[in-house]
């Protein structure tokens, strides 16, 4: 797969060696530990697809490759979102779309290649090192950090190949 | 081959060097290790064109200078100085088994990389610009021509001389402010003085600035750009109007004035008032709006007591206290009160305003009555602030102000006209309120500071990145203290790039790098790895693993030394340019390699010498904890202090702590 291409080779050595240093020392495995703070390549990145607009910033910036750019526009967005905090002409068209809808909105819309402002990411926690890169660059806040580290995916090792 | 020198320091290091030396021998191979008296003295011939040699002996703050210069003579190039003196011969009774250990790390260091001291290319800029045309910019302007620099002076406003322009008289000059600065405006030769300018954009680092000014001419706006090789951000301090304080009416009633508005009427000579009440410490030393001491207030008023005493004025100065400092300041004070100036100490409550009389309510301080008053005229020695264009300035130059929007010094005490950022440097009351006499110092201070730092070529580690690993994380980019990293793109991703020039070598990139692209010499992943793994193998237990910054830290513990201290010898040494070092690999390399406790000593809260490298390690330290916690280990291994080197009593203290709770636990396993 083209998208799993990509990640190939990347390096992340000294963060391995952490890891696999901390799994050494480790006397029990447990899923995820609260941490009192976030730090550059700890914490936890949290996606709300309801502020989202897709503009893949995360996608192509992420170092680690770590988000899946999808190309489905949720419907359920449109009847989610707090239109108050939305951009004002995404506002405006996602009023329209609620009014003229005559069905419940729910289910995925294709979205044709190459347009943006619909559609979603996906991010893959294995391939995270939470840099948090993704998080600055986001301009609707729709990725935040959470204070958590996720030590299953450390026990569980390895990156995903 | 590594050579190793064992110091006998005429006896002072009192540690069975013999046996040391012997067992390195033995267990280490492909060195040659040699004990000599006196190495500061005689040097070590004996090792010339050696690649590497550890020496073992003093604290580098004595000779590291001197060794380096030995190393140089007899073609050395990297050294590697051990301290068994005062980190261990003057504080355990047998440190034998430490120094070993101590050496043998520094070893395997050595092994693993070079020291990577590298000359800087010479800075060809012979040119600086300086911000603000006050005393102290001026002053600066003309040190610096007299050292063979052309300078360009910025000044917002469209005539010269800042706050000092309006003050009547300077004491010890005895001249008005206006006379002092065109005296040093006529000195000036090589300088361009822009007035009605602003400076709105910068690039580039020490020696090589490209800075772009705006200048306002009728509606016109001219953009220069100027090269500069470093930067003087001069820009002084103004009078706090004290709108707010509705105690005095300030604003509403035409005859409440500021001292600085006085003083522009003492200039041309002309006061409309008979009786004159004075204020002190309007705004100053007042929690609500400016908590310190604005220094220059007492004294200024004091000279304007005087000079309205010898046109006939009856004089009153309100105050909390009188503060002067020098020893002329004093005489003036008491010239004041000869003349009869009449001191009350208190505070004004309340003024009234009825047909141009003011009547005075205040409060005396000294006889706890309340007393009125009435005056023609109250002045106000108003709080003096940090300029309000300092904040953008900040942003523009990469340097920091303190919560008052003073420029903040690079170490307040020892460091007083350096900023964080290499080039930027600070002069006069940009960073706190200082007299004539301060300002022309430090302006003097900082032409030298500028001449050494364009015209050197230190030898120094610098770091670098190794683009092929580089993903881009903008990690480094965002943690570097210094700014030194810009990250430039390539393809499809972006990577990460060090300033040669700005780079402080702290190595805080190198600490939190996930990938290892950015290494530092002398302390790269590989080198650190290795020091620590060697280190853990001392034979002594339990072992602490002691993270030592080279500033305040390592001084302290050289002090501990010097007055004899005693404490443990579990603490081992591994030494880091700056606590910003210190990430969680090499504390859990640590305790994977045996350490049961760790221990982080770096600078005092706000003294760190890197800026924030001791606040890192905080964060380092926090998540240490949670981690060890979440894995089923005790959070106490691990510990955080900071001390300052007089008080290296603290460290005795908590080193004699931190080792009972380390004892009381168990050793750590290591799954293999
Ligand atoms: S940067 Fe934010 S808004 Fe843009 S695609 Fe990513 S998550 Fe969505
Ligand atoms: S935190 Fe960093 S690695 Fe993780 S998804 Fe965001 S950009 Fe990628
Ligand atoms: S932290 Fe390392 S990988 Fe990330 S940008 Fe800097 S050098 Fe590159
Ligand atoms: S060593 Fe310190 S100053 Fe140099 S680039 Fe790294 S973080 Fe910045």
């Amino acid at each position: 797969m083209a998208e799993k291409e990509r990640r190939k080779d990347v390096n992340t050595e000294n963060r391995d060696m952490l890891i696999s240093i901390i799994k050494k020392l480790a006397k029990k495995e447990v899923d995820k530990i609260e941490i009192p703070l976030t730090f550059y390549g700890f914490g936890r990145v949290k996606y709300d697809a309801n502020k989202c607009v897709a503009c893949l910033k995360c996608y192509e910036n992420c170092p680690t490759k770590a988000y899946d750019a999808v190309r489905l526009f949720d419907l359920s967005t449109v009847k989610n979102a707090d239109i108050e905090s939305l951009w004002w002409k995404r506002g405006i068209i996602f009023q329209l779309i609620r009014e003229l809808a005559q069905k419940d909105l729910e289910g995925y819309v294709e979205v044709p290649e190459g347009l943006r402002g619909y559609g979603r990411v996906e991010h893959n926690e294995e391939l995270c090192i939470s840099c948090s890169k993704c998080a600055d660059l986001c301009p609707t806040k729709a990725l935040t950090f959470e204070n958590e580290i996720n030590m299953s995916l450390w026990f569980k090792g390895g990156k995903e190949e | 081959m590594i050579g190793v020198l064992i110091c006998e320091c005429n006896g002072a290091i009192t540690l069975d060097l013999k046996s040391i030396a012997d067992s390195l021998r033995r267990e280490v191979g492909d060195v040659e290790v040699k004990i000599k008296n006196a190495v500061c003295i005689d040097g070590f011939e004996e090792f010339k064109d050696y690649e590497k040699l550890v020496i073992a002996a003093c604290s580098p703050q004595w000779h590291e200078r001197t060794f380096k210069n030995f190393a140089k003579k007899h073609g050395i190039k990297n050294i590697y100085i051990v301290n068994i003196r005062e980190h261990i011969a003057y504080v355990h009774k047998d440190g034998a088994k430490k120094a070993k250990a101590q050496i043998k790390a520094m070893i395997s260091k050595a092994r693993a990389g070079e020291n990577g001291l590298k000359k800087e290319k010479p800075k060809e800029l012979k040119s600086v610009l300086i911000v603000g045309s006050g005393i102290a910019g001026l002053t600066a302007a003309l040190e610096l021509e007299k050292l063979g620099f052309k300078c360009y002076i910025v000044e917002k406003e469209g005539e010269i001389g800042g706050i000092l322009k309006d003050v009547p008289i300077v004491y010890p000059f005895n001249k008005s402010g206006e006379e002092i600065i065109r005296e040093i405006k006529s000195k000036l030769k090589n300088t361009e003085i822009i007035t009605n300018a602003e400076v709105f954009s910068v690039s580039g680092s020490v020696g090589n600035f490209d800075i772009s000014v705006m200048r306002k001419i009728e509606d016109l706006v001219e953009v220069k750009s100027i090269k500069a090789g470093a930067v003087v951000l001069a820009t002084g301090i103004e009078e706090f109007k004290p709108h707010d304080m509705v105690e005095y009416g300030y604003g509403t009633y035409k005859n409440v004035i500021t001292q600085l508005e006085l003083a522009k009427m003492l200039k041309e000579g002309k006061v409309d008032a008979d009786t004159i009440v004075m204020q002190l410490c309007v705004g100053s030393r007042d929690e609500k709006f400016f908590s310190y001491c604005s220094k220059r207030c007492c004294i200024y008023s004091i000279d304007h007591a005087i000079m309205l005493k010898e046109m006939g004025k009856d004089v009153y100065i309100v105050y909390m206290d009188i503060r002067t400092t020098w020893k002329s300041e004093e005489e003036l004070f008491r010239k004041a009160r000869e003349l009869g100036v009449k001191f009350i100490r208190g505070k004004i409550v309340d003024i009234l305003e009825e047909n141009g009389k003011l009547s005075l309510t205040l409060e005396d301080t000294l006889e706890q009555k309340v007393k009125t008053l009435n005056a023609d005229m109250v002045v106000l020695s108003s709080a003096l602030k940090a300029r309000e264009t300092n904040t953008i300035l900040a942003q523009l130059f990469d340097v920091e102000t303190d919560s008052y929007g003073f420029f903040k010094k690079f170490y307040p005490k020892i460091r007083v006209v350096e900023t964080r950022r290499r080039g930027i440097y600070l002069a006069g009351a940009a960073s706190e309120p200082k007299s004539v006499k301060e300002a022309i110092l430090e302006a003097k201070a900082v032409a030298k500071k500028i001449a050494t730092e364009l015209k050197a070529s230190f030898e120094r580690a610098r770091a670098s990145v190794n683009e092929d690993m580089c993903i881009g994380c903008e990690i480094c980019y965002k943690l570097c203290p210094h700014r030194a990293i810009t990250m430039y793109s390539a393809g499809e991703t972006s990577k990460a790039k060090v300033s040669e020039e700005s780079c402080k070598a702290c190595g805080t990139c190198v600490a939190n790098c996930p990938t290892g692209a950015v290494q530092l010499p002398g302390f790269s992943t590989k080198e650190m790895l290795a020091y620590i793994e060697e280190i853990m193998k001392a034979d002594i237990e339990p072992k602490i693993a002691t993270f030592v910054c080279y500033e305040c830290a390592y001084a302290a513990l050289d002090a501990a030394g010097m007055s004899r201290e005693r404490y443990p010898e579990n603490y081992l040494i591994i030494p880091v340019p700056c606590l910003g070092r210190v990430g969680l690999l090499d504390v859990f390399k640590a305790f994977e390699s045996g350490a049961s406790g760790v221990l982080l000593v770096g600078c005092l809260e706000n003294g760190c010498h890197y800026g924030r490298g001791n606040k890192n390690a905080e964060m380092i330290v926090e998540l240490t904890k949670a981690i060890l916690e979440g894995i089923g280990l005790e959070k106490d291994r691990i510990d955080i202090i900071k001390v300052v080197n007089a008080d290296y009593k603290k460290f005795v203290e908590k080193a004699n702590g931190f080792i009972e709770k380390i004892k009381e636990l168990p050793k750590l396993e290591v799954k293999v």
